[in-house]
């Protein structure tokens, strides 16, 4: 019985791990069309949003049956109990991904470059943090997860310098509002990529030890 | 053991005393018996002749001790000491009196009618004829018993106290040079004989497992070199993805810097890596299909097998027991693939452009837009670019040569005067030279080499062409022939080409040798040549053994050392 329950925490562990590299690779692909546009590449996000979706379901089903069945206690309940919690902020950076992707389909195709080091300084942390955190899981390292946790304030610094660029930059040239509001929407996303880094990250903390960090109770 | 031998050792002296007790008794009983009788008959001996003297002796001792009968000859009871005379039958028939009035004296047992005890008779015929009979009663055995059970008891508790302590002991001492035998040690000599079958089994089936452990260990311990020392990443996996065996190739090929650091074992396979490329793999290998995969990381390419592994043959099941993925760096193959593709597309383009220009000018004079005095200005054009593309297909030609390995007629080495052969060179370039204002100059020795001499005079051409090409109007090339004193080995001739030219940017210095390289692609046309010479120098170096060197500073010039082994 305890074997089957190893193999099957086994199997939700690297199934977690397949979502999580899902995740990475629908943020670098979604990237990628902020630089260049491919209609393939933009299939590819939506094929591995799709795929997080269904990955989102299956863990979900595991982790019910488990709970469900073997009555976990202690360390794995806590396992399983955060893996239900992660695989919801997982499913929320693929749709991100996904919408990223969308904005960059409709984008009108001018030589605007605002923000443009800004963006991809933000690009570069959110994926940095996304990594981070399903490393953090796969190595059950608490110190990797608490630096992904700090790293959030850098990317909200880098939206807030965003913002206010954009406001300049819409005051300076009034006709080309509509790309700007895409600029601003594409950095909100990434925001939101990044807390939900930050959301897993407190669930590893949580699954190793115990206490979730937002917790002072 | 110990119990068994206790056990068995304390029942034993149990029983034996149980046996004992019963034997002493019988005997004992036996004993009480004749002792009995004997004693009747002393009484009788005393007592008989009393009797005879004195008529009235036996009333006078009559109440005590034994019962005495006095029975007339004719059977009738005279006088009995315990019961009344007259009323007691004729005891002509007892067995006793019967006995004594024929033989003088007889005995008799006879049991009581409860059986609880027995009565001894003695009778003996007096003088007068009358019989005189004494009896005594004696209990049975069982009531003997009876009476003795309890010190029976006592001495069988003891008894069995006794055996139960020398049993413990006695069976200690038995099995304690059992255990304390030494298995392993081959010489030692077993306690009992009766082990010895035993012990020799145990030492062999010892030695087997011996054999067996060593063999195992040295099968892993190959295993763990070939697979260690694999330049290939090497990964075993089972159908839940679980690392089963890997080796460090695999880990410092495609881990990441932290399993990379920490040493640990990665327990799934994903968590070596999670790429795309390596997910497909492991799952396609895992569904029972043959997988590769390329999966570039950072600057290096790795080219991923997965095979499905099954572990018993009967197929029945879809999919496989586990996979074997095996990790091959490709990093060098993919730069030489890239690199014969640029090379192609390289050839193809300076093959295309001087047949553009002939095709055009020949085109243009067959319509006839070109004027009569033009023609033979158009027809030098398609000749310069015909001459072009000739040099152009020489060059690749020779290069063709100089990449096949195996020695044609052309391939001999021959002894020449490396002097003379620059000098002919010199001379061949001296009027290409003089167009622009360089000055060539030839100076040190005569030094002889075994090269192959058309090799080395189209390196020293080449080496030479490039020198008054890349030169600054005005500018000077000067050779230098010579032997180098300073190796310990054996004297190396060597040639220097220096030029007083552009000279090279250092971050192109390592790529001039490739074929089509230009420093400055704009100006190739306009210098003319097809970009091959130096590859050519290259590889007619590498051919002959030769050494070359390089120096050059951009704007002031550049310094080509062939060094001739």
């Amino acid at each position: 019985m305890r074997i089957r329950f190893d193999e099957q925490l086994e199997l939700l562990n690297t199934m977690l791990i397949e979502m999580g590299a899902l995740c990475e690779e629908a943020i670098t692909c979604a990237v990628k069309l902020l630089k260049s546009d491919d209609p393939e590449m933009r299939a590819r996000v939506h094929e591995t949003e799709n795929a997080i979706n269904n990955s989102e379901r299956e863990i979900e089903n595991l982790c019910l049956k488990l709970l469900l069945q073997q009555q976990p206690v202690a360390r794995d309940l806590r396992k399983i109990s955060s893996a239900l919690k992660m695989i919801s902020d997982m499913e929320r950076i693929g749709d991100q991904a996904y919408d990223i992707a969308e904005i960059t389909a409709s984008k009108p195709k001018v030589g605007h470059n605002v923000c443009h080091d800004l963006i991809v300084k933000m690009t570069d942390t959110s994926i940095e943090m996304v990594t981070g955190s399903i490393d953090s899981f796969v190595r059950k390292d608490k110190e990797l997860a608490e630096q992904v946790i700090r790293q959030d304030d850098e990317v909200d610094a880098l939206f807030d310098q965003v913002r206010d660029e954009l406001i300049h930059a819409v005051a300076d040239d009034v006709k080309s509002g509509e790309y700007m509001v895409d600029v601003l929407m594409i950095a909100k996303y990434l925001e939101r990529i990044s807390d939900h880094a930050v959301n897993i990250a407190e669930w590893v903390v949580f699954s190793i030890t115990g206490m979730h960090i937002e917790a002072d109770i | 053991m110990n119990k068994k031998i206790f056990r068995s050792m304390l029942s034993v002296c149990v029983g034996l005393g149980f046996i004992c007790i019963i034997l002493v008794c019988y005997i004992l009983y036996g004993y009480f018996e004749t002792i009995i009788k004997n004693e009747l008959k002393t009484e009788m001996n005393i007592i008989s002749e009393e009797v005879e003297n004195n008529e009235y002796y036996l009333q006078k001792i009559a109440p005590i001790g034994n019962r005495i009968t006095l029975v007339a000859s004719n059977g009738t009871v005279i006088y009995d000491s315990k019961a009344d005379a007259e009323k007691m039958e004729n005891h002509k028939n007892r067995e006793e009196i019967a006995g004594a009035l024929e033989d003088g004296r007889a005995y008799s047992v006879r049991y009581s009618d409860t059986l609880s005890t027995k009565t001894i008779y003695y009778a003996e015929r007096l003088n007068d004829g009358n019989v005189l009979r004494i009896s005594a009663e004696q209990s049975v055995v069982a009531l003997l018993l009876k009476e003795v059970v309890g010190p029976f008891v006592v001495i069988l508790l003891i008894t069995i106290a006794l055996a139960a302590l020398v049993s413990g002991r006695v069976s200690r001492r038995i099995l304690k040079p059992i255990n304390e035998m030494d298995i392993e040690n081959r010489n030692e000599d077993e306690p009992y004989p009766e082990l010895a079958p035993l012990v020799a089994k145990i030492r062999e089936q010892n030695r087997r497992i011996e054999t067996q452990i060593e063999e195992m260990t040295r099968k892993q311990r190959e295993f763990k070199a070939i697979t260690d020392n694999m330049s290939e990443g090497f990964l075993l996996i089972d159908n839940r993805q679980e690392v089963l065996s890997y080796n460090k190739a695999a880990i410092e090929l495609i881990g990441d810097s932290h399993l990379r650091e920490s040493g640990n074992a990665p327990v799934t396979a994903y968590e070596l890596n999670r790429s795309r490329p390596f997910r497909t793999a492991v799952e396609e290998a895992l569904g029972g299909y043959n997988s590769q995969q390329m999966l570039e990381l950072g600057e290096r390419a790795f080219s991923i097998i997965a095979n499905p592994v099954y572990e018993n043959t009967t197929g029945e099941e879809k999919g496989s027991n586990g996979a074997v993925i095996i990790i091959i760096d490709v990093t060098e193959k993919e730069g030489r693939e890239r690199l014969r593709r640029e090379f192609t597309s390289n050839v193809s383009h300076e093959l295309k452009t001087p047949l553009t220009t002939i095709y055009g000018v020949s085109d243009m004079i067959l319509g006839g837009i070109v004027k009569e005095g033009d023609i033979a200005k158009f027809a030098g054009d398609i000749k310069s670019e015909s001459a072009r593309m000739i040099a152009l297909i020489d060059d690749i030609l020779m290069l063709s040569r100089l990449d096949e390995t195996d020695s044609s007629e052309e391939c001999q080495f021959e002894t020449v005067d490396l002097y003379d052969a620059a000098a002919e060179v010199l001379q061949h370039l001296d009027a290409k030279a003089k167009e622009r204002g360089i000055s060539l100059e030839l100076s040190g020795e005569h030094v002889s080499a075994d090269v192959i001499p058309s090799y080395c005079s189209i390196m020293i051409n080449n080496l030479c062409e490039n020198a008054i090409k890349y030169n600054k109007d005005g500018g000077k090339v000067t050779v230098t022939v010579g032997q180098s004193s300073s190796a310990m080995t054996s004297s190396n001739a060597f040639i220097i080409v220096k030029d007083t030219g552009i000279g090279i940017p250092a971050e192109y210095q390592d790529r001039i040798f490739e074929r089509f390289f230009r420093v400055d692609k704009s100006h190739s046309r306009s210098i003319g040549g097809t970009g091959l010479g130096l590859s050519i120098v290259k590889h007619a170096a590498i051919r002959m053994g030769c050494r070359l060197e390089l120096t050059s500073t951009e704007g002031e010039g550049t310094e080509i050392r062939v060094i001739f082994s």
